[in-house]
């Protein structure tokens, strides 16, 4: 069962079950509820929307391509098959063939365009709407403070010929995808949508100002040096690593940002280059299981005869398409510092750019794989309130946030995401976490009784709670730190099984909402537990009441947007 | 078996008869289990290799069956709960142990439902819904008045220390 499934599954009981309920769905307003929109206010969108529908026609048509020359090839043989494909004979298959592509291509055109005709969205005062549809019209709306994120999304059609569609998706249910559009105003939408959701989430009264037109004349501005003033968690708190730091611009040069949706006068703060990309994905521990996989079908492939060669030959495409979609995905990621959040664009046929408001992150975990040591690179993955909605599985779910990032960076991006870690010195504590062994200042270490269960890595494990946050340490010479913020925590437990009763050992889970974090630390000592939990309990307690997180303005001030 | 988890907590069980729904849900999951296995080895009835595995597979199927039944009671006397100023807090059971906090405030959703044989013992399941999927806490087995009153008590808490996400 996919998460989407979950959540209309969990939203469907919620409708069921009436008086009582409390639930905080219920995105997408029912017919009756959507006021008529002013037929003037409604905008259509590119006309060149229709032929974009072609694209996966095309795919389809290729594999099928693909698929008949593949079983020629087995039939008669390689070199044969192929004669026979450019052979007088075949010519005219060929051309019924082209023939009906053709006329196939241009009919999903006219219907598209038909479509098209009836397509449009709305911004007003009370949401986003949207229509569709010719025969089996559907009016959707989505109110401004329901809207839990919203992305520009490009395809390869759209990338080439720069067009791009914006996804909003709102709790519970689908998502609403306004495009296509021309690149430019993909960003200008999303910015007034931007601007307009934080508004109405802060109960400000707002104007919904929303004129493409101008927007398109916009110039992108270019942007300058990054001021130095720019604050990380290593520099927080400690004067010796204010001389490390200063003046350094790790990996951050002045590059000018000239993306043409870029119109947000954004900093750049993080870039994943194309060298580390292909290192960091050749020495991950996923590319080796991999290739473990593959080198059957690399032997056979070279050891089979002619006849079995495309099966093998196929197998082998299949997953070095699967390494490299993963590696497309996080293509060129750039974290880009906005005024809404860290914005996100990464991908190289699918290119995304999301943005994630600084209030919206749950928990993030930081990790190194064991062949990173010597760079010293981890990766960040982050658990989005409403993201896990967004991912479905065949748009490859946002695994990592950055799929490689030196220290700095990594400790620059937590230090935009955790306003404040609750301890006094930063960077001992955060030592203790990426580098720490056992019990120490800050960390709770495993016991010694958990050996057996975990005889490599224990000495890695460990545990710390402030009112700000849970940190959650594990692994040995791979290591994972994960940062649960406490006012996010859902419920927390503890669990033991019979052996590790036996042994005095505990796990404790923070349940935060679905996401791509760990959030269970095992093998604690469970005399220590007892105690400890409940002191949790009161610190999360303490954290929701108080509200550690900061709304958008403070964010904005701290980090100087 | 000692329940080791939440010690000095006060918790309420929940009814005495929730025992016999396991038990009886023990039995069906027991010889859903347990006769297909029977029959194919009478079926088979073989007592060399391949056939005599079906009567061990049985063999150990019955086995488990006979020692849930001597940890049925004490399985439904390890759940309890336990309602707290800020937070409800739910055990369950005794191999594996858990032990679940959820602030009042989290609580999304308060389901009652009964399968038929809850519903036979006139017993009912509370489950709390919070935003997060991994909470999956479930009360079992208390008085369809008593859950009521539950699911009325944590909605209306619920709804008045409702925080953001």
């Amino acid at each position: 069962m996919s998460f989407e499934e979950l959540n209309n599954g969990l939203k469907n009981t919620t409708a069921d079950f009436s008086p009582h309920q409390f639930s905080v769905t219920e995105s997408v307003a029912q017919q009756s509820d959507i006021k008529t929109v002013p037929e003037d206010q409604w905008r259509k969108f590119h006309p060149v929307t229709p032929v974009a529908y072609l694209g996966s026609f095309w795919i389809i048509l290729i594999a099928f391509i693909f698929s008949g020359i593949s079983s020629l090839a087995e039939e008669e043989g390689v070199m044969e098959g192929l004669m026979r494909l450019f052979s007088d004979e075949a010519g005219y298959y060929w051309f019924i063939f082209i023939a009906i592509a053709l006329v196939v291509s241009i009919a999903i055109v006219f219907i598209s365009w038909l479509l098209w005709r009836k397509m449009s969205y709305a911004l007003l005062a009370d949401g986003v709407h949207h229509r569709t549809g010719i025969i089996f019209k559907k009016h959707r709306q989505v109110r401004w403070d329901r809207i839990q994120t919203v992305e520009v999304e490009q395809k390869l059609f759209g990338r080439i010929f720069g067009f791009g569609s914006v996804k909003i998706d709102s709790a519970g249910t689908e998502n609403v995808e306004l495009g296509l559009l021309r690149l430019a105003e993909c960003g200008a939408l999303r910015a007034e949508i931007l601007r307009v959701l934080n508004l109405a989430r802060t109960g400000e009264s707002f104007t919904v100002n929303y004129n493409p037109d101008l927007n398109q004349q916009q110039t992108v501005q270019l942007n300058g040096e990054l001021p130095a003033d720019i604050g990380s968690f290593s520099t927080v708190g400690n004067s010796l690593v204010t001389d490390e730091l200063s003046g350094q611009s790790i990996g951050m040069q002045s590059i000018p940002v000239l993306d043409a949706d870029d119109i947000e006068n954004d900093r750049l703060v993080y870039e994943l280059g194309f060298g580390r990309l292909f290192v960091a994905s050749l020495t991950s521990g996923k590319f080796w299981i991999l290739l473990l996989i593959v080198f059957p079908s690399v032997i056979s492939l070279f050891t089979a005869l002619e006849a079995g060669i495309f099966t093998s030959l196929i197998a082998v495409i299949g997953i070095v398409v699967s390494l490299v979609s993963s590696l497309l995905s996080d293509f060129g990621t750039r974290i880009y510092l906005s005024e809404n959040g860290l914005r996100r664009r990464a991908g190289l046929t699918r290119l995304t750019t999301r943005t994630f408001p600084p209030a919206r992150v749950h928990a993030i975990e930081i990790s190194q794989q064991l062949l990173w040591r010597r760079w010293d690179w981890w990766s960040i993955k982050i658990t989005v309130a409403g993201l896990n909605v967004l991912s479905d599985a065949n748009q490859g779910s946002l695994n990592n946030f950055i799929l490689a990032g030196k220290r700095e960076e990594v400790m620059r991006l937590l230090w935009m995401m955790i306003p404040n870690l609750g301890v006094e010195n930063n960077r001992e504590f955060l030592k203790e976490a990426f580098e720490g062994l056992d019990s120490g200042k800050y960390f709770q270490g495993s016991p010694k009784s958990a050996r057996i269960f975990d005889p490599v890595s224990l000495r890695g494990r460990g545990f710390f709670a402030s009112e700000q946050v849970v940190v959650i340490r594990k692994g040995r010479f791979a290591r994972s730190v994960a940062f649960i913020l406490q006012d996010h925590t859902q419920s927390l437990s503890l669990e033991t099984g019979p052996f590790k009763r036996r042994r005095g050992l505990v796990d404790i889970s923070f349940h935060t909402v679905m996401g791509d974090v760990t959030t269970t630390a095992k093998h604690l000592d469970l005399e220590q537990m007892q105690s400890f939990f409940w002191e949790e309990v009161k610190l999360s307690t303490q954290a929701r009441n108080e509200g550690i997180s900061e709304t958008l303005q403070v964010w904005r001030e701290r980090v100087g947007v | 078996m000692k329940l080791v988890l939440g010690p000095g907590l006060n918790f309420r069980p929940v009814e005495d008869s929730y025992y016999k729904v396991l038990l009886a849900s023990t039995v069906i999951w027991g010889l859903i289990f347990l006769l297909p296995m029977i029959i194919l080895a009478i079926f088979l009835a073989s007592f060399e290799f391949p056939g005599v595995l079906l009567w061990v597979l049985a063999a150990v199927i019955l086995v488990i069956l006979l020692i849930s039944f001597v940890f049925v009671k004490r399985r439904a006397r390890a759940i309890g709960y336990v309602e707290l100023e800020n937070e409800l807090v739910v055990r369950r059971g005794i191999f594996f142990q858990r032990l679940a906090v959820v602030p009042y405030g989290r609580m999304q959703q308060v389901n009652v439902s009964a399968g038929p044989l809850l519903n036979r013992f006139g017993l009912s399941e509370i489950e709390l819904v919070t935003a997060a999927v991994t909470t999956n806490v479930k009360i079992p087995g208390i008085a369809r008045t008593e859950a009521e009153r539950l699911r009325e008590k944590l909605t209306a808490l619920g709804a008045s220390q409702m925080e953001g996400l």
